[in-house]
């Protein structure tokens, strides 16, 4: 039987007290219209809640959308979270407004990429295609 | 891996759970494996709730969570919504208005993509019923949009079919067409609090006795997610046709999804025929006239799988 490539599973997230989405919801419909299944979990996201839907999800990537500043902080508790919940084969993104001398330590901290304001949405879409942890279609 | 995997599930690891629905859901295969001896479902109730979309299905079945969890029932939800047929996209956003329960170790969400199947369901949801089954769960509610003749597959699926109404969304003829008061088995007027919400109660009501006055009929709720009203009288209704209407219920899950297995194949070769040049030809052919469409479809089932 020819199996197509299961669309991407991708969970996006806001983590934080940021006041509005609408980056996050951008993103959305980019990643959608790129044929990936977009789960959105709204604003106001512990790092607790949103390991909690990318476990629950079994999603192939985390996106995490911040803009309050707390990047350094909320982010790697995400990474350890899926690490402590046995997803570390997750792919993790950040974008929001990270200044770009925080990325360093992000990366190191285990996101695979942080795109900054003005990044052209299909690098982010393109990223995520060569990025994302292989599904075969067969059972393992 | 697979045994691996069998052994995390069984021990009742939340990401083994997860990632045995991915393979339901990806891997045509999956019935060669142990999850494809998993047996049907036995002890689990499913309760299929359905309904135009911004009826607040997401929201009722929030509060139906916290409802079962008062009773000390652990439940698991599967969220359907449509996926593009242009791109195969899909933006699944029924969990945001679901967190009041999210670190409850005994509630379980999922969201689906209905991956191109008619009736807003996808063809993992008969392997994904199993498989919840298996992991434990009392209480399985499935959340589908249901805009028209879609509604009639949950019904098949589901032990009690709630379908959720809202008012200032038309009138009751609308649901005399579309024929799915034969289907459901609770109407749900969801946002009670707002004006309109008494008069279609009663619209249904009395709607409800004219076309099936037979013991049986759909009864009709009131509810208000927002205030969290009505919410204990539905659980009780549904409770109340579990019981009377068990029966029967195996054996027209299996069928539909025998009938679903059947109908996917079925498209999955159409549509690969439609996309071969011979295929090509034949749609070209029609749309220029000079085919009748009954005389291409003959051609193509002439050729085989």
């Amino acid at each position: 039987m020819t199996a197509e490539r299961p669309p991407v599973r991708v969970l996006i997230a806001k983590p934080g007290l940021d006041g509005h989405d609408r980056g996050a919801r951008i993103i959305a419909r980019v990643l959608r219209d790129a044929g990936m299944e977009v789960i959105y979990t709204g604003l106001f996201q512990t790092p607790e809640m949103i390991v909690r839907a990318a476990v629950d999800e079994d999603v192939d990537v985390v996106g995490l959308s911040i803009l309050s500043g707390a990047h350094l902080t909320l982010l790697p508790q995400i990474v350890e979270g899926l690490r402590a919940a046995g997803r570390d084969d997750a792919l993790v993104i950040a974008g929001g407004t990270i200044p770009p001398a925080d990325a360093p330590k992000l990366l190191e901290a285990g996101i695979a990429a942080v795109f900054g304001p003005g990044t052209p949405l299909n690098d982010i879409v393109e990223f995520i295609r060569k990025n994302a942890p292989a599904r075969t279609a067969s059972a393992p | 891996m697979t045994a691996d995997l069998e052994a995390r599930f069984r021990a009742g690891e939340r990401a083994a759970l997860a990632r045995v629905l991915t393979l339901v859901e990806n891997d045509p295969n999956v019935h060669e494996t142990w999850i494809g001896k998993l047996p049907p479902i036995g002890r689990a109730k499913v309760v299929g709730i359905t309904g135009p979309p911004g009826g607040g299905k997401s929201s009722l079945v929030n509060r139906m969570i916290s409802a079962y969890r008062q009773r000390d029932r652990s439940v698991a939800v599967l969220a359907f919504d449509p996926s593009s047929r242009l791109t195969g996209g899909a933006a699944l956003g029924d969990r945001v208005r679901m967190m009041e329960t999210w670190d409850d170790d005994k509630v379980y969400v999922r969201s689906l993509a209905s991956r191109g199947r008619l009736g807003g369901l996808s063809d993992a949801v008969f392997g994904a019923l199993r498989v919840l089954e298996a992991y434990g769960v009392d209480v399985i509610l499935i959340e589908t949009v249901g805009v028209g003749q879609g509604e009639i597959d949950i019904a098949d699926i589901a032990d009690v079919t709630v379908l959720i109404q809202v008012p200032g969304t038309g009138d009751t003829v609308q649901l005399i067409k579309a024929g799915v008061l034969e289907v459901a088995d609770i109407l749900v007027v969801n946002k009670a609090d707002l004006p309109g919400a008494e008069r279609l109660y009663r619209d249904l009501s009395s709607l409800v006795h004219e076309v099936d006055p037979k013991p049986g009929a759909a009864s009709v709720v009131k509810t208000s997610a927002a205030e969290n009203q009505g919410i204990d009288e539905l659980i009780c209704q549904i409770e109340g046709r579990i019981a009377s209407k068990a029966e029967g219920m195996k054996a027209r899950r299996a069928a539909a999804e025998l009938r679903h297995l059947v109908l996917s194949r079925a498209e999955r070769r159409v549509n690969r025929q439609l996309r071969s040049p011979e295929g090509v030809a034949l749609i070209d052919a029609v749309a220029r006239g000079e085919l009748h469409p009954q005389e291409a479809i003959e051609r193509l089932g002439s050729w085989g799988s």
